[in-house]
């Protein structure tokens, strides 16, 4: 079933491009991340699944649903953390999610305590005297705590300190395990990688590319380095197909490879070999072959 | 227990209705208890009624020793409307405004409401702030009025509070409005006080002046009764317009916020 389907979904603030022809689909059951630098239109995108505004032309459907800024009864599934998360600081954070809770019609508070353990979040203290990384927490538990099918999380884990971090990783991967759907943009790469099934790179509003992390790592370059027992014919490599940014000092050549790497194979094999480390590209380096 | 919207936005405007209702007690007991004193003083100014700057304060009042006449000059005449307007454009504004400028809105927005209803709760929560700093006002002058034993007609009293009530709701009504369409709580308060002044002028100057005289009914002062309601009851017409011209603000401003681009923080 596919949970958010957009079709040339466009976003003109004035004259200033906001995202532009975006068609996009994420299947129920996947972690989706959503790249780009700032400014791409990453929470316009973002902003316009969630309904807070308009698009310029284009649609968008979540859960089936076709999304207007006046259209509601969908949102009981959706948790949502937008990317500037402002709370209501006079509450103490319990007094927040009850209120929440109530305004979502009932929660399982039990579920809610189990968060709150999870994240080591003192509820008792009024939200103006929480440090960033506990609004944060509370952010993410408003998001979680009736269960939606479709989590839209915009920079989610912005603020949290690396053990909190992991425990939000160990959360989506229970989501994930239930079937429920994220839609998760983010700036740490790694982040991504680890945890979502497929990803999106946005750029000037356009969506570049969708791809599963896994073929996109394979579809993109491999760094090799190469130590030899011997010195070796510099022009033997050169014209390789697939072999990009040559390296070779003394004994040791680098190299980027791309595509099937057989050509260079079979030319290593005339030479003795005393190491040979091919690395995968992280996402990081993708992401940034892609702004570069 | 925090369980509506209309709740949450109460409890919001609880620090500042308490300090309203604070001050409004305590003008409305300095005015009636100051009442037999000024009284006296109001003789020596007899031989001034005929200015006509008088007249923009006194409106049809020649009897300056009565207390509905006093009343009239001292509270309804500029006073309470002056305020109950600042008061409602403060309110109004901020309820939509205020949320969408620190950002919460975007989060609220998120919950399986229709954003009428979100609204809605949130202007039924501000009338209910204005209606109860007025009715603290109307029980100080009666409090006060007990207990220097004044005789008057107290429902006629709450009359002239209600009128200056509606008055401040068109002006309320226009800020909500206003922000509806998406402006800041700051330019929703800067152009309905700038229009409010700009009528108040506008009704002023036709008092004074027979050549403006026709313009004051462009002005939605000449509408509002001052001390009037005291005396001849409340003008049915004019208070139907000022019902009429706030919940029309406030049914469009809904409307429109209903399907506009929510700005983000900031």
């Amino acid at each position: 079933m596919v949970v958010i389907q957009t079709e040339a979904l466009t976003k003109y603030y004035g004259r200033v491009r906001g995202v532009e022809d975006l068609n996009l689909e994420v299947e129920e059951g996947e972690i989706f991340g959503y790249l780009g630098p700032n400014g791409a239109g990453k929470t316009t995108t973002i902003r316009l699944l969630i309904g807070n505004i308009n698009p310029t032309r284009g649609k968008v459907c979540l859960l089936g649903h076709r999304i207007s800024p006046h259209s509601f009864a969908w949102k009981k599934d959706i948790g949502y953390i937008p990317g500037e998360l402002s709370l209501y600081g006079d509450l103490t954070g319990e007094e927040f999610l009850r209120y929440f809770a109530y305004l979502r019609g009932g929660v399982d508070w039990n579920y809610v305590k189990s968060l709150v353990q999870r994240f080591d979040l003192d509820l008792s203290k009024p939200i103006n005297t929480y440090s960033h990384g506990n609004r944060q927490k509370l952010g993410i538990i408003q998001a979680l705590m009736h269960k939606p099918k479709l989590l839209i999380l915009d920079e989610p884990t912005l603020g949290l300190d690396p053990l909190m971090q992991q425990e939000f990783y160990k959360v989506m991967e229970e989501v994930k395990g239930e079937g429920r759907t994220v839609f998760i943009s983010s700036h740490i790469l790694p982040e991504v990688e680890k945890i979502c099934d497929r990803v999106g790179i946005i750029k000037d509003g356009h969506l570049i590319v969708v791809e599963n992390i896994q073929s996109l790592k394979a579809k993109a370059m491999r760094r090799a380095e190469v130590v030899f027992a011997e010195e070796v014919n510099r022009e033997e490599f050169m014209n390789l197909p697939g072999v990009n940014d040559l390296q070779i000092e003394g004994k040791t050549l680098r190299c980027l490879l791309k595509g099937e790497p057989n050509a260079f194979i079979r030319t290593l094999a005339r030479y003795n070999i005393v190491s040979l480390r091919v690395q995968d590209a992280s996402l990081e380096e993708i992401f940034l072959t892609f702004y570069s | 227990m925090l369980r509506l919207i209309f709740l949450k936005t109460l409890r919001d405007l609880r620090r500042s209705i308490f300090w309203w209702c604070i001050g409004m007690v305590l003008l409305g007991l300095y005015t009636i208890l100051a009442f037999p004193t000024v009284k006296e003083s109001f003789e020596d100014l007899s031989p001034y009624l005929d200015n006509p700057l008088f007249k923009v304060f006194m409106r049809d009042f020649s009897t300056l020793t009565t207390i509905e006449g006093y009343l009239s000059i001292e509270i309804f005449s500029f006073v309470m409307p002056i305020l109950s307007i600042i008061m409602s454009i403060i309110y109004f504004s901020g309820l939509v405004g205020r949320e969408e400028e620190r950002g919460s809105l975007e989060l609220l927005l998120s919950l399986p409401l229709p954003r009428w209803r979100i609204a809605a709760e949130k202007v039924i929560a501000a009338l209910v702030a204005m209606l109860i700093i007025h009715l603290a006002f109307w029980l100080s002058l009666w409090v006060g009025g007990l207990a220097i034993k004044i005789e008057a007609d107290y429902f006629r009293i709450s009359l002239a509070v209600w009128d200056s009530f509606l008055l401040g709701m068109v002006f309320g009504g226009l800020a909500f409005f206003i922000t509806g369409l998406g402006y800041s709580p700051g330019v929703a308060g800067g152009i309905s006080g700038g229009l409010a002044s700009a009528f108040y002028l506008m009704d002023a100057i036709g008092v004074t002046s027979k050549k403006f005289e026709p313009y004051r009914k462009l002005s939605l002062f000449y509408y509002y009764g001052g001390g009037r309601p005291m005396v001849e009851g409340i003008n049915w017409g004019h208070a139907s317009l000022f019902i009429g011209l706030a919940i029309l603000f406030i049914i469009v401003g809904i409307l429109i916020f209903q399907r506009r681009d929510i700005r983000l923080k900031g």
